[in-house]
This record gives C-alpha cells, sequence and structure tokens, in this order.
C-alpha cells in the first residue's frame, strides 16, 4: 500500500501546519491585540499577519514620520509624507503581506483602553516604548485575565516577559525604583504632563527581530496551550546570549496585593 | 549585625565593586547605591543573581544572599 506524503502546495498554512506545539487551527480562530506599531509593533504584526487569526487589533496613536522608516518595513515614504496614522500604514501592509488578514486600526492612546477591552482577547502584545503604558497593560490585562507578551528594545539589548494571570508574577513584579523613577520623570512636580527632553532609545533592526519574533511565539504557545508558566527573557545582542530569568511573584506588588483582596 | 560583602557587577562595562551591607539592607538601596557611584544614565535596571531576578523590596536576607556572592545589574530596554 503506498501513501501520499506530498503536501498541499495551494494551502498556504500547510508548512505551519507541521510545526509540533503550534495549533494553527486555535491560532486561526484567536483574537490578538498589538499596542504599539513602531520597530517592534512592525516584526510582532508582520509576523502574526502571516497566521492571519479571526481578529488582529493594531492600537497606535503615533503617525508615521521618516526615523521610522529605518527599522518600520511596513511603512514606506508615502507614510512618511502623509504622516499617515502607524496602526493604518501597519494595518495596510499586514493585507497585502497575507489578505487573510483583517487587521482593524486603532488610532487611539492604549492608557485610554480598559480591562474590558482588553478581555476581549485571547492574548495582548506589548510592543510600546513607555514604562507608564506597560503598567497600564499589564494592570488591565492582569485583572482581565488575559495574557500579556511585553517586549522591550534598546541597542543590542532586548527583553521579552510573557505574563500569566491570575497566578503568575507580572511586570509590575519586575520593577523597582529605577523604573518609577522613569515614570515620575514624565511629569512635573505639579503632577501634570511634563515637556521634558528625553532620550532616544537605540533600536537596532535585528535585535526588533529577535524580540518580535519571540513575543510572537511565546503568543503562539499561549493560544495553542503549550505554555504554561510566564517567563522574562533578557537577550544581550552584544555577547550573544539570551537567559531566562526566573521571577516570583512580588508580594508588595500592587497587582498581586489588589487580586488577593 | 554582620557586615556582607557583595559584589555589584555592572553588565554594561564589565567594571565591578565591592559593598558591604548588612543583612537588613533592600535591595533597592543596593542599586540607587550602584547608580550613584558609576553615575548611570536614568535608565531602568533589573538586579539578578545567578539567573534568578531580585526584587527590589526585599531585603539582603530575604533574597538569601550571603557573603561573597556577586549581583548583576542589567539595563531593562525601554524601547519599542
Amino acid at each position: 500500500m503506498s501513501v501520499d506524503i506530498r503536501l498541499n502546495t495551494n494551502d498556504r498554512y500547510s508548512r505551519m501546519k507541521l510545526v509540533k506545539g503550534v495549533d494553527i487551527d486555535a491560532i486561526r480562530r484567536a483574537s490578538i491585540c498589538v499596542v504599539g506599531a513602531g520597530a517592534l509593533g512592525n516584526e510582532v504584526i508582520k509576523d502574526l499577519a502571516l497566521y492571519a487569526p479571526a481578529r488582529l487589533s493594531i492600537v497606535d496613536m503615533d503617525c508615521v514620520d521618516y526615523s521610522n522608516l529605518g527599522r518600520c518595513f511596513l511603512f514606506d515614504a508615502a507614510d512618511a509624507e502623509t504622516s499617515n496614522s502607524k496602526a493604518d500604514a501597519a494595518s495596510r501592509s499586514a493585507c497585502r503581506i497575507n489578505p487573510d488578514c483583517r487587521p482593524d486600526a486603532l488610532n487611539i492612546d492604549a492608557t485610554s483602553l480598559d480591562s474590558a477591552f482588553f478581555s476581549e482577547f485571547d492574548v495582548v502584545m506589548g510592543c510600546v516604548d513607555s514604562i507608564r503604558t506597560r503598567l497600564h497593560l499589564n494592570s488591565n490585562c492582569y485583572f482581565s485575565g488575559t495574557p500579556y507578551i511585553d517586549g522591550g528594545i534598546d541597542g543590542l539589548y532586548g527583553r521579552v516577559q510573557t505574563v500569566l494571570p491570575p497566578h503568575g508574577p507580572c511586570y509590575g513584579c519586575a520593577i523597582n525604583g529605577t523604573h518609577l523613577s522613569r515614570v515620575d520623570a514624565a511629569f512635573s512636580c505639579t503632577g501634570r504632563e511634563a515637556n521634558i527632553p528625553i532620550r532616544q532609545i537605540a533600536s537596532d533592526p535585528s535585535i526588533c527581530g529577535m524580540v518580535g519574533s519571540l513575543q510572537v511565539l511565546q503568543g503562539l504557545r499561549v493560544i495553542s496551550g503549550t505554555l504554561s508558566e510566564g517567563i522574562l527573557l533578557f537577550i544581550d545582542g552584544g555577547v550573544p546570549s539570551m537567559m531566562p530569568l526566573e521571577l516570583t511573584v512580588d508580594t508588595k506588588c500592587a497587582n498581586h496585593i489588589l487580586s488577593v483582596v | 549585625m554582620k557586615a556582607i560583602k557583595l559584589e555589584v557587577r555592572n553588565s554594561q562595562t564589565g567594571n565591578s565593586a565591592l559593598m558591604e551591607v548588612d543583612s537588613k539592607t533592600r535591595m533597592q538601596e543596593i542599586l540607587d547605591s550602584a547608580v550613584e557611584f558609576w553615575s548611570l544614565s536614568r535608565e531602568a535596571y533589573l538586579m539578578k543573581t545567578g539567573k534568578r531576578l531580585l526584587s527590589a523590596s526585599k531585603t539582603v536576607s530575604d533574597c538569601g544572599l550571603n557573603d561573597g556572592d556577586a549581583i548583576d545589574l542589567l539595563p531593562d530596554p525601554e524601547g519599542g
């Protein structure tokens, strides 16, 4: 008896279906939110577009400028020329990459979104450039029970943290006074938002690619049900090395104190 | 209270410093001292020993650190 082992070449997902530990049907049914469509968001959106989840929401209130073009391949010069919305431009490019993917673009401040909004998703991908926004996403996802996968880049360094509520450690468990002073620095002593010069964060396309891909891999595993524990990965592209850091719940973390109450 | 000597290492520069602390010293104090000592820029940092992330709200004793242990300071990337 002979068995036909040829792959279906008409199915664009045929090779993805062969990956062990990734449930392509669950991913195609999933709702995923990407917050931030900058350098990191571009990488995450590209990978997710290839899978075409049922719902892909892209949140970003910024517009494309020329400085984005060096590392954001979903944007082009016309987007920069017309100051097109990052969420719109990324959404259009995702459709071009895979016509099955129809993202919805939300041109709004992520900190205006609440836990009810995030509860609509199977996974939220944080690709933002501020600790303040990370804290907002982390708390709202934690309380809505939505897995949150945070990515961060700075030069040749990267971070990927997977937060799995309701029991695992969260972003708030990993931070300290140096993070909080960064949040405070954005405000004047009156509590108003201050217009102070901020450091421009170095961005290397290769590190963005690594961090974004790892975020997506973590997200796909969460949706596929093959990831049961949160993790914090620290990437040093200068060595190069990637180190999983052991992280425990900080009993003084506000998210965990409140969740106990 | 017996002094505990810790080696604090800056992973970005390779520099290290010896700090004498006691078991009740909070990890945040060690982090703040290192940032000030090396005049580090106002960024976010993480502390680890081995592969274990150290909580800033805990004390040296809570973290199970002993005389001669090393702490690594890592930058915590904020960009996106």
